[in-house]
């Protein structure tokens, strides 16, 4: 999978496990959830959140970007990875594994939704993500804080999974 | 009125992809069962 070097040269360990056929060969989590395919046709990508990649075709291409700023409040750490799959000639499949199970929303043009930042799955490229930061001082916050969701915009679509498990990483 | 985000399948009987076909099956933890005819080029598997 082109750009996993990446990943590793970034600092993130990767263990990778090929199988070429004829055969057969089954793959599952260490965790309670749920599995679903996305198929790529060639010239579209799809944007996955760390930890929810199970397995894909070979023939998709791979890379990642490092979100930070604000997302380093949501998990104490110093941000979060987002993969970045996408078919170029042929269409691939990716299978992916959200905890709870896994809602799926088409998003029209300019439509919009508000999730909380754990239980986003995977979004569409056309799909635009903000995040929404709001202080809390009154009321039953009193001691102040923040509530942070984010924003996604269509067209496209979005993943959402039921419960979230923030899997601890290296940093 | 917008429609809500809707639960996809939780079973998958015969899924197909150029050189492979996958069925996903189970309760708690699914598993995803593939089917390679060998002219494909190799499904992938990372922990990222």
């Amino acid at each position: 999978m082109k750009g996993a070097f990446k990943r590793m040269v970034a600092g993130m360990p990767i263990f990778l496990t090929e199988a070429q056929g004829p055969g057969e060969i089954a793959f599952s989590r260490d965790g309670a959830g749920h599995l679903f395919p996305l198929h790529l046709t060639p010239g579209t990508a799809v944007l996955v959140r760390e930890h929810q990649f199970l397995a894909a075709t070979g023939n998709l291409d791979y890379t990642f970007n490092r979100v930070k700023g604000v997302s380093n409040m949501l998990f104490g750490s110093t941000g979060f990875f987002v993969d970045r799959f996408s078919a170029s000639h042929q269409e691939g499949v990716l299978w992916l594994h959200g905890y709870g199970n896994v809602f799926e929303k088409q998003l029209a043009p300019n439509e919009q939704i508000d999730i909380e930042p754990g239980g986003w799955v995977y979004r569409d490229e056309t799909v635009r993500m903000e995040v929404q930061m709001f202080g809390l001082k009154t009321g039953i916050f009193g001691g102040g804080g923040n509530m942070i969701w984010n924003r996604f915009t269509g067209p496209g679509r979005v993943g959402i999974q039921s419960m979230y498990l923030h899997l601890p990483t290296s940093e | 009125m917008q429609k809500p985000p809707q639960l996809l399948p939780t079973k998958l009987e015969d899924g197909q992809a150029p050189g492979i076909r996958y069925r996903i099956d189970g309760e708690l933890v699914p598993v995803l069962h593939t089917w390679l005819d060998g002219r494909a080029r190799r499904p992938t598997r990372a922990a990222l």
